[in-house]
């Protein structure tokens, strides 16, 4: 049962990356399609529909973390206390801009909206990295961690940055119209093997230190992250749905080495059985519910946008 | 300032403004389900434009309100983290299915709905609503269990004395049924006064809408005696729960003396201000559906600016409402078991503190731009690219960008 639990918690945070890490990697390339109002819009509408249902990833793990290990929860989030105040505010800051940026047609709010989506999506892709970073290196119920810049949670800040940044223009490529997909296409070419050599970095760091978080899986999951990211290069122009699958991957990966280092202490702080029974007889309904209907939504909206697609954000 | 009080205003300024937003959804989502059922049950498409209209209302504000859920939710394993360690096992579950439920699916199928129109066929899009409104009220349910929880911590006690309340306790927690009950219809009120105020301002304006105008309002009002007679019904009720579990609280709200351990003497004052608007806005509300008849209420125009004037009363009192249930069980957290001294985290007051500020900050702005849009898009009427517009016709802004695909 505890297995079962943990897998749940790591399978959530991991679909989380790879999710909101379209939009996130999409923010911080809003001017890639070009920078005219019309490249914009249509950079925030090919993440449009899958917005809500992308974030609510997070805190639908924060919430069943919280249900599940309230004991590793409480240790963690007070260990790691500034920088998880940091991700939220930036959060908070991300959805503003997506919310508020076409609400009116102003030049001015609208490029004001576009700026902070930018920044908030680069500090959100960089302090999540960071926090990454952070939980694979403190242990939780350490004190709080004032200083969380060490060299190799900055090395995972930089990883997760540029891997998003890939996602999302791989993700573009599939959604923007023919005209805008110059920008997108540049940036998985280039960015794509500086991402794939990032991870290979942090698993040659992991192997000579040595440390509990670079296990055998977490070697193994960052090895599959640098071919991935290496293989979206060759095929993203012929087939970008595959490319886009293959970022995913690679987006996902950091759930593997948090989910390591973690699990000795969640071992000991499993939620007691009526409480827990009552969450498995809810999420077994919930989850594949879910699932399915954000499988059918990407079935319905994931196609190019063309002159008749619905705009909203 | 220490750490408990610092966590306290924070939580009370951050789920007041989420109330506020998402006390508007639950009574909003009820219209724009009515209006689209009746556009795709008649095919008149005159429901169509209320749907549209008050839908863009309604997601406007739900984007604001989710906003402030994730500050919410994320916050009580930050600040209150010896609360979640300690009774995680039973809140964090009710918690949980909160989340699953209103962020879930709610968030998932609002987002196919806000891009559906016109792109999915008329059944499933309607479809897509009752469901998000099913879950809006589902996920009230569970947030309301998990606080009722708190007001009276039911479940079989373990080793250490700590409740572990499942599924069946949860729910049958005699603290949960009347105030969901009064929370829903509450809520019912807000929408149905923001509805009814909204046209009264066009048909005041003669803005052009008024066949309209006159729909939504003649709607809104006919539904306002039974939000505002039930509020008053199940929340009379719960004061006979409240002698029963939280005498303390009942002691301060009928200002007789109180014992030890009782929650501060102003939320008297609150709760006094709570019942009798209340009461007025009985009176009020059946009032106003009487003078339906043959539209006086649009006739006499007086009844128009009352309702105006009126939007705000409804979100005082919510606020009033949770400062009672919410205030009135101090000092505890967890009634009877944890205080509010003992449920925060042990964490230093400056970076509380600095965590408190920029939030309530960031949400503050959001809450009052979120203020300002809705106000903009209610006074400008129906419009016919309030969802939908296809990228090819999206409005040129200024001098870039104006070309079509």
């Amino acid at each position: 049962m505890n297995t079962f639990w943990f897998c749940l918690l790591g399978a959530l945070f991991g679909v989380y990356l790879m999710l909101d890490g379209t939009v996130i990697g999409a923010g911080m390339l809003l001017r890639a399609g070009g920078s005219g109002e019309r490249a914009r819009r249509a950079t925030v509408t090919a993440f449009g529909p899958f917005f809500l249902g992308n974030e609510v990833w997070l805190v639908v793990t924060v919430a069943t973390f919280l249900a599940v290990l309230p004991r590793l929860e409480g240790a963690l989030f007070r260990t790691h206390y500034p920088l998880i105040a940091a991700v939220l505010v930036i959060w908070m800051i991300r959805d503003a801009a997506v919310w508020f940026r076409s609400r009116l047609e102003r030049p001015g709010w609208r490029r004001g909206w576009d700026r902070v989506l930018t920044g908030a999506s680069t500090a959100f892709a960089a302090a999540l990295g960071l926090l990454v970073g952070n939980v694979v290196t403190t242990p939780p119920g350490s004190e709080p961690v004032r200083m969380p810049f060490g060299w190799h949670p900055l090395l995972w800040a930089l990883t997760v940055t540029v891997v998003f940044l890939v996602h999302g223009a791989a993700f573009l490529v599939v959604r923007l119209p023919a005209d805008l997909i110059g920008g997108p296409l540049r940036v998985v070419r280039r960015l794509a093997p500086a991402a794939a050599a990032s991870y290979a970095v942090l698993l040659g760091a992991g192997l000579l230190t040595g440390s509990p978080s670079q296990g055998t899986g977490a070697v193994a999951a960052e090895a599959t992250a640098v071919v991935a990211l290496v293989a979206s290069v060759r095929i993203v122009a012929a087939r970008p749905r595959i490319a886009s699958a293959l970022t995913a991957l690679a987006a996902a990966v950091p759930a593997v080495p948090v989910g390591l280092r973690l699990e000795p202490a969640a071992a000991r702080s499993l939620a007691a059985g009526p409480a827990l029974d009552a969450l498995a007889a809810f999420l077994v309904v919930v989850i594949p519910l879910v699932t399915a209907v954000q499988a059918w939504t990407w079935w319905a909206f994931l196609r190019r946008i063309d002159a008749r697609t619905p705009v909203f954000f | 300032m220490d750490v408990a009080t610092i966590a306290r205003l924070q939580f009370a300024t951050t789920a007041s403004i989420h109330f506020l937003f998402v006390a508007l959804s639950l009574g909003l989502v009820v219209f724009v389900i009515a209006m689209e059922t009746a556009y795709v049950v008649t095919g008149n498409a005159s429901f169509e434009r209320l749907a549209k209209f008050w839908g863009r209302l309604y997601v406007v504000n739900y984007g604001v309100g989710v906003i402030g859920g994730i500050v919410v939710e994320l916050q009580f394993a930050l600040n209150w983290g010896t609360l979640t360690k300690g009774f995680g096992d039973a809140f964090g579950g009710a918690l949980a299915l909160e989340t699953l439920t209103a962020f879930f699916v709610e968030s998932t199928l609002l987002g196919a709905w806000v891009f559906g129109w016109g792109v999915l066929g008329r059944k499933t899009h309607l479809v897509l609503i009752w469901l998000v409104g099913i879950s809006a009220y589902a996920s009230a349910l569970w947030i309301l269990a998990a606080n009722a929880f708190l007001q009276h911590p039911v479940g079989t006690r373990d080793a250490d004395g700590r409740p572990l309340a499942g599924f069946g306790e949860l729910l049958g927690n005699p603290a949960l049924g009347d105030a969901f009950l009064h929370v829903v219809f509450a809520s019912l009120i807000v929408g149905s006064m923001f509805v009814a105020g909204v046209s009264a301002w066009h048909l005041l304006r003669r803005t052009g809408e008024a066949a309209f105008f006159r729909r939504s309002l003649r709607m809104a009002v006919a539904v306002l005696p039974v939000g505002t007679l039930a509020t008053v019904h199940w929340g009379m009720l719960q004061l006979v729960v409240i002698e029963d579990i939280q005498p303390m609280k009942l002691a301060v709200l009928e200002a007789i003396r109180p014992g030890d351990h009782a929650p501060p003497e102003w939320i008297g004052v609150a709760y006094q201000v709570m019942l009798r608007t209340g009461f007025g806005l009985v009176l009020l509300s059946v009032a106003l559906a009487v003078l339906l008849f043959r539209d006086w209420i649009i006739r006499l125009r007086v009844p128009l600016r009352v309702l105006v004037a009126a939007i705000p009363v409804p979100f005082g009192l919510v606020v009033a409402g949770w400062l009672v249930r919410e205030v009135g069980r101090q000092p505890w957290t967890v009634y009877g078991l944890l205080t509010t001294e003992q449920a925060v985290t042990p964490m230093s007051a400056n970076v509380v503190l600095t965590t408190f500020l920029v939030t309530a900050g960031v949400m503050l702005v959001l809450a009052v731009t979120g203020c300002l849009l809705i106000a903009r898009f209610a006074r400008r009427g129906p419009e016919d690219g309030a969802f939908g517009t296809p990228l090819g016709q999206a409005e040129p802004a200024g001098p870039v960008g104006t070309a079509v695909i």
